[in-house]
């Protein structure tokens, strides 16, 4: 997998629940080498009011976990508001929610979906001690929470690896391929960085 | 055992699943299933559990997989052998051989960028690995390991400017951890203090640093060390203005130097410096990048410098950064609070109201102690620099001039009309930058804000390459270039420059450029039209001074192309192709040989091996090995060229002007002049005459040692040398002759120098012979004459090859027969110390070969010997021989006369005492009659008394030889060698012989004289001569017994004046004077009655004497008068006292 000739994607939102798995699962079916995450301290999703979310934690949580404790919760409110559609989504794809600060594997490109997680993800890759040195490229592209805009959004990330994916060399093009986007789509709020591992 | 069993089975599980991992990598059909069976074999060999012997053992075999020639398995193998070399420290060596290899681009491979990425990655993680095998292991291994890296790494910082977009990324992060390694880690980290700022500085590369580098390591330089790192941290601040920089290559060298920053703050001023690069990005924002690129830029600034607000070092600029974050940036006072630790907000007191002015003076002075604290730790911290880096980096001085100047310039009208230009200037499209930048409407017009705009303005002018700081930049990068160039060719690795400086004065709107392109096309219409293209017409051919003017031009370009060829690695060909351009191509190459040796000896220490090839290219053409282009040019036209000898005299000027060149710059001492002599093919005479300069300079200790090495190393010119040698000693100079002799000594203690110097120092002498001696000889033109010097110094050499080399004797034996009697005198007399050195048995062998006409010399030889040893059986017969078969003289026999039997002495001695060119040596033979010893028994060889003995036998022929005998006599009776006893008993012998001889009496005078106790003895035996009438014998006896009298004086006189008769006695006094006669009446008076009544009775007459007997009668008489007189003075005393008492 290491000296794989695909370039090795990363996607994260906050809570590698509705973003980041969207987007997974496109790219997964158009074989795309492609791993979710997230990047907050806790995954949360929606709860009964703004005020209650409900809060579960990086690593021993599966998404088995969450649709059965969602299902104890309130069955008829979460089939409603597409949650629970949601999470037996994502265990279709992995088993579990993913935090991007406890991965050891390294990829060519990170793609973060809000420009807080972007800024979360440089800061953890910056103050890292560094074990390989190898370069790695973070893109943010700003896409809304909501599932509509996840779809959409999973699209234009599908989009951008593609071209980057077809690339003869992606470090020579990369910049190209951003600007261009960029001036298509001004609401993206793309931005670009390269930091090493 | 069951432990060591148990791990021997472990690696014997380890070996077979590695080798069935390499077996399906070498069967597997794709690439990736190639790669998934290397990847399981490299997991496992650099497993911390397997033994090191069995990585050793696969490593060749996965390294033949380098052999499919695919990017992704090279990539793979990069990675192993990083790994490994972590594992091992030994395995660096391949390490790094092979990455210098992988970095070669091969087109051949597809993707091979990937490559050259992937093996600078490894660098940057190989670097403190190779760095820490360096500083703990001192040996051969650890330094050829840390030689290639440097190579390595030279390699590695060019590729900063590569075409490549990735590799250039990797690049830059490689200098950073260059940098880090190579700098000092502050004394908070190094002492692994637990310190609130330690977080910022979290990098892998803290675990090696400079400071972990002793001073006194073999081969790695503190100095150079440093020096490079600081070089390398400019170049990297200068990429941070190149105009053409890409977003990603600017993004990855602010992370870097911020990163350098937080982990070496106070190293080189790097807060201070990478925070102007900073502002002036900020303000001047390269113009090709997005929103994007810019919004990401301003978070990156953003981000770096609240984390610099948490280093200690930042506290002399947290206003400065402050300002910059809130005014600029977006950052909000809270995050810029958060941002500083509390210990570091307490040593800032915030500004007080102006309301109350004196609380603000109050606290100024406070606050100037603090910083004055911190600059103290500062400097504690930052460790030593080795160079003297300004507080600013050069092009942050240029922009602060150029400020200064427009605050000058800025007032109201100035700016009126600024705004007025910018408002016709306006572009179509405002660039992305300009949305980011915020100025209060409050702030607008003062202080600060005419100063934030002034150094933005200077800013954009220095990058327009306008205003006077600018100027001042251009001659401080003059210097720098230099000194680059220097530090670059010590063997540092710095990265390039860049070529390319921000230009935007080139750079002018579309609509202009437009214009220019449509005016051009117009023109190759028109020229069309009026002329049709004609290549015959058009070309023009150069004259022959044109063409010798560009071959100059393009001579003087290869030259210099030096630097950047041997960048490329091909310097050798760079070398073959100077020498042949300067040797091949003109019949007169001196142009150009000039200019060669002008350019080797502006940069000779570098240049030596382009010098030498030059020289060996010369010799080469001279030998007819080497084709010059001109030679079969002139073989085309019919001529014959240069001949043979014309070609070796061309290449001796080449090799004297090189030497010449060098004496005039007093470059004598440096490896160059050095390498000239001891290196090229064949060192001509002339050249040898160069040495000669140096040999008679002042300090000449250079030179001797220059030859010296000449003489051991060309074996072909030794014989030559050595004479150039041996001339020396014929300089009129004390000082050099010993030097040269100091040279002498030493080659003598090498075998292989040693015969040829002794062959030298044969023909040397040899020439001695000459008439004339020859031109070497000479210390000046016009001595044509042989003088005792000449020989003396053409000796020199001999005496010191002599004492250790036996086979010299005999050709100086050779040279010494057949030479001037003034040569022979100076042989044996500057060579007598070394004479007396030789051994017994070099004296037989010359004895056994003596040359004719060398006897004198023998002799001279076996005296000195015999002087300190005894002569042996051996010595002592073959000289006998030598001395019958030549006739020599019988002095040459002195030495071993002890060995002689009895009766050849005998007849020796008279040999000696009647011929006059012997008598000097008579001493000598009597001293070695008298002292020579048995060397078995120790006793004397020769009993004294029999020497007297014989010596009295011998019979003189005539006067003359009685005269000799007779003087001779001083050295038969010598205190020194004779005992007085022995004397004694031997003239006693003599004198009971039946006929006693007439040097019977001279012996008596010669004792009477020698031995002053033998007064009565002699006496003694006189009387008894005298009383037997034994000089009636004969005339000799009676002259001997006159010559005896007269010797012994009163001794002899009453013997005499008893036994002789009146006759005798007037014959006596005709000899002796008739002054003798009142001696005799002195004895007369002295004898008793008995000798007188025994006296010729006209003697006695004679000696009797009445007036005598008179003279003494009156004086009798005389004094009874005076005692008479004596006593009428007592009496006439008396009386008067008795006078006196009656008074």
């Amino acid at each position: 997998m290491e000296y794989s000739s695909k370039l090795r994607f990363a996607v994260s939102c906050s809570s590698n629940m509705n973003r980041s798995m969207e987007a997974h699962g496109i790219l997964k079916k158009r074989g795309f080498n492609i791993e979710s995450y997230g990047s907050g301290n806790q995954v949360k999703m929606p709860g009964p009011t703004v005020d209650k979310p409900n809060c579960y934690e990086f690593g021993p949580t599966t998404y088995e976990d969450i649709y059965a404790d969602l299902t104890n919760k309130d069955l008829h409110l979460y089939t409603q508001n597409g949650l629970l559609h949601m999470v037996d989504r994502n265990r279709r794809i992995k088993s579990r929610p993913q935090r991007f600060q406890a991965e050891t594997r390294e990829f060519d490109i990170v793609l973060c979906l809000e420009e807080r997680v972007f800024d979360q993800v440089v800061d953890f890759l910056n103050r890292s001690v560094g074990k390989s040195g190898n370069p790695v490229h973070v893109i943010n592209i700003d896409i809304e929470d909501n599932a509509e805009e996840a779809t959409f959004g999973a699209f234009f990330v599908a989009d951008l690896c593609e071209k980057l994916e077809r690339s003869e060399d992606f470090e020579e093009d990369i910049d190209q391929i951003i600007t261009d986007l960029e001036e298509n789509n001004p609401k993206r709020n793309l931005l670009h960085t390269i930091c090493f591992y | 055992m069951d432990y060591i069993q148990g791990l021997n089975e472990e690696n014997e599980t380890a070996s077979e699943r590695i080798g069935e991992a390499l077996k399906e990598a070498r069967d597997a059909e794709t690439i990736e299933k190639k790669l998934l069976s290397l990847s399981t074999a490299m997991h496992l060999l650099i497993d911390p559990s397997l033994s090191i012997s069995i990585l050793d053992n696969f490593l060749t075999e996965m390294l033949e997989f380098a052999e499919l020639n695919d990017s992704r398995i090279l990539c793979l193998l990069v990675d192993f052998l990083l790994k490994a070399s972590a594992k091992d420290f030994t395995l660096c060596n391949k390490t790094v051989e092979r990455y210098s290899f992988y970095l070669i681009p091969n087109k051949s491979i597809k993707r091979y960028e990937s490559v050259i990425k992937r093996v600078v990655v490894a660098s940057t993680n190989l670097y403190p690995i190779v760095l820490e095998f360096a500083i703990m292991d001192k040996n051969d291994n650890a330094e050829s390991c840390w030689d290639a890296f440097n190579l390595l790494k030279n390699r590695i910082c060019m590729l900063v400017s590569d075409d490549h977009e990735g590799v250039r990324t990797v690049t830059v992060k490689f200098l950073e951890a260059l940098i880090l390694c190579q700098s000092p880690k502050p004394r908070e980290l190094a002492t692994g203090s637990n310190i609130s700022w330690a977080r910022e500085a979290n990098t892998r590369f803290n675990r090696i640093s400079l400071s972990d580098v002793p001073r006194s390591h073999r081969f790695l330089s503190y100095h150079k060390t440093q020096l490079e790192a600081e070089e390398n941290f400019s170049a990297l601040l200068k990429q941070t203005t190149v105009a053409e920089a890409t977003s990603q290559n600017l993004i990855t060298v602010i992370e870097s130097l911020c990163m350098i920053t937080r982990c070496r703050p106070q190293w080189e001023n790097a807060l201070p410096r990478v925070f102007d690069v900073i502002k002036a990005l900020h303000s001047n924002v390269p113009p090709m990048l997005s929103k994007g690129q810019v919004k990401f830029l301003r978070k990156s600034f953003k981000y770096n410098l609240l984390r610099f607000l948490k280093l200690p070092a930042s506290v002399p600029l947290q206003q400065k950064i402050t300002t910059m974050l809130t005014n600029y940036l977006g950052a909000s006072p809270r995050e810029v609070q958060q941002s500083i630790p509390p210990e570091l907000i307490q040593k800032i007191a915030p500004p007080r109201p102006p309301q109350h002015p004196a609380e603000p003076v109050a606290k100024r002075p406070k606050i100037q102690n603090q910083i004055f604290e911190d600059d103290d730790d500062d400097d504690d911290e930052a460790g030593p620099s080795t160079s003297t880096v300004n507080a600013k980096d050069a092009r942050t001085e240029a922009i602060d001039m150029t400020a200064k100047f427009i605050m000058e310039c800025l007032n109201h009208e100035t700016v009126m009309n600024l705004v007025k230009i910018s408002l016709y200037t306006l572009p179509s499209e405002m660039p992305a930058a300009f949305a980011s930048s915020y100025t209060p409407i409050a702030n607008a017009g003062t202080e600060p804000n005419r100063q934030e705009l002034s150094e933005l303005m200077a800013v954009q002018m220095t990058n327009k390459e306008i205003g006077p700081g600018y100027e001042w930049l251009q001659q401080q990068r003059k210097k720098e270039y230099e000194a680059r160039n220097k530090a670059r060719s010590e063997g540092m690795a710095i990265a390039q420059t860049p070529i390319h400086e921000p230009n935007m004065s080139n750079r002018v709107p579309a609509q202009i450029v437009k214009q220019s392109l449509q005016e051009i096309n117009t023109l190759p219409v028109i020229q069309k039209a009026k002329k049709a293209f004609n290549l015959v017409e058009e070309a023009v051919v150069f004259d022959d001074k044109e063409a010798a003017e560009m071959f100059e031009l393009a001579y003087e370009s290869v030259l210099q192309a030096e630097r950047r060829v041997v960048a490329g690695g091909a310097r050798l060909m760079y070398q073959k192709l100077v020498v042949r351009l300067t040797t091949r191509f003109w019949e007169d190459c001196t142009p150009f040989e000039e200019k060669l040796i002008e350019f080797v000896l502006a940069d000779h220490k570098k240049r030596n091996d382009l010098a030498l090839l030059w020289l060996c290219e010369l010799y080469a053409q001279y030998q007819g090995y080497s084709n010059c282009a001109l030679f079969m040019k002139e073989m085309i036209a019919g001529q014959e060229g240069l001949t043979q000898a014309q070609r070796l005299d061309r290449y001796d000027q080449a090799m004297c002007k090189m030497l010449d060149a060098m004496l005039e710059r007093n470059m004598e001492k440096e490896a160059l002049f050095y390498k000239v002599l001891l290196e090229t093919p064949l060192l001509t005479p002339n050249a040898i005459e160069r040495l000669k300069q140096v040999c008679l300079a002042k300090e000449n200790e250079h030179g001797m040692a220059m030859l010296r090495e000449l003489i051991m190393t060309r074996n072909r010119q030794r014989p030559q040398l050595l004479q150039f040698l041996f001339g020396l000693f014929f300089m009129e100079r004390p000082e050099l002759r010993s030097s040269c002799l100091e040279v002498v000594k030493e080659l003598c203690y090498l075998p292989f120098i040693r015969s040829s110097l002794s062959d030298q120092a044969r023909m040397q002498i040899h020439d001695c012979l000459q008439e004339s001696p020859p031109m070497y000889m000479r210390s000046s033109e016009d001595s044509d004459q042989w003088t005792d010097e000449m020989y003396k110094n053409s000796l020199a050499v001999y005496s010191t090859l002599m004492p250790s080399d036996p086979l010299l004797l005999i050709p100086l034996a050779s040279v010494y027969a057949q030479s001037t009697n003034v040569f022979k005198r100076v042989v044996l007399r500057s060579l007598e110390p070394v004479f007396r050195q030789l051994s017994q048995e070099m004296v037989i062998s010359l004895i056994e070969d003596c040359p004719y006409g060398a006897e004198t010399l023998v002799a001279r030889l076996v005296v000195l010997l015999t002087e300190r040893i005894t002569p042996s059986t051996d010595l002592i017969q073959k000289l006998k021989i030598l001395h019958d078969e030549r006739k020599m003289d019988i002095r040459a026999l002195l030495p071993i006369i002890g060995g002689l039997e009895r009766e050849e002495v005998v007849r020796l001695i008279p040999t000696f005492i009647f011929r006059a060119e012997y008598q000097k040596s008579v001493n000598v033979l009597f001293r070695k009659l008298y002292t020579v010893r048995d060397p078995q028994t120790g006793n004397l060889v020769f009993d004294p008394i029999e020497v007297i003995k014989e010596y009295h036998k011998i019979e003189p022929k005539n006067d003359n030889e009685a005269e000799l005998l007779v003087n001779n006599l001083e050295f038969l009776f010598d205190p020194a060698l004779l005992k007085p006893d022995t004397a004694s008993q031997a003239i006693e012998a003599v004198f009971k012989w039946e006929n006693v001889p007439f040097l019977f009496l001279h012996s008596l005078y010669t004792l009477f004289h020698k031995f002053k106790t033998f007064e009565s003895f002699v006496a003694n035996l006189f009387y008894k001569v005298t009383e037997k009438k034994m000089y009636q014998q004969s005339d000799r006896w009676k002259q001997a017994f006159f010559k005896c009298i007269k010797e012994l004086k009163t001794k002899a006189y009453p013997a005499v004046i008893t036994f002789l008769s009146f006759e005798e006695y007037e014959e006596l006094k005709e000899v002796l004077g008739d002054g003798i006669v009142a001696e005799f009446k002195i004895i007369y008076s002295t004898l008793a009655t008995q000798q007188q009544k025994n006296m010729d009775e006209k003697i006695k007459e004679e000696l009797h004497d009445k007036e005598r007997e008179n003279r003494e009668r009156d004086k009798r008489l005389r004094r009874e008068e005076k005692k008479e007189k004596e006593r009428e003075k007592e009496r006439t005393r008396e009386s008067g006292k008795e006078r006196s008492s009656r008074r």
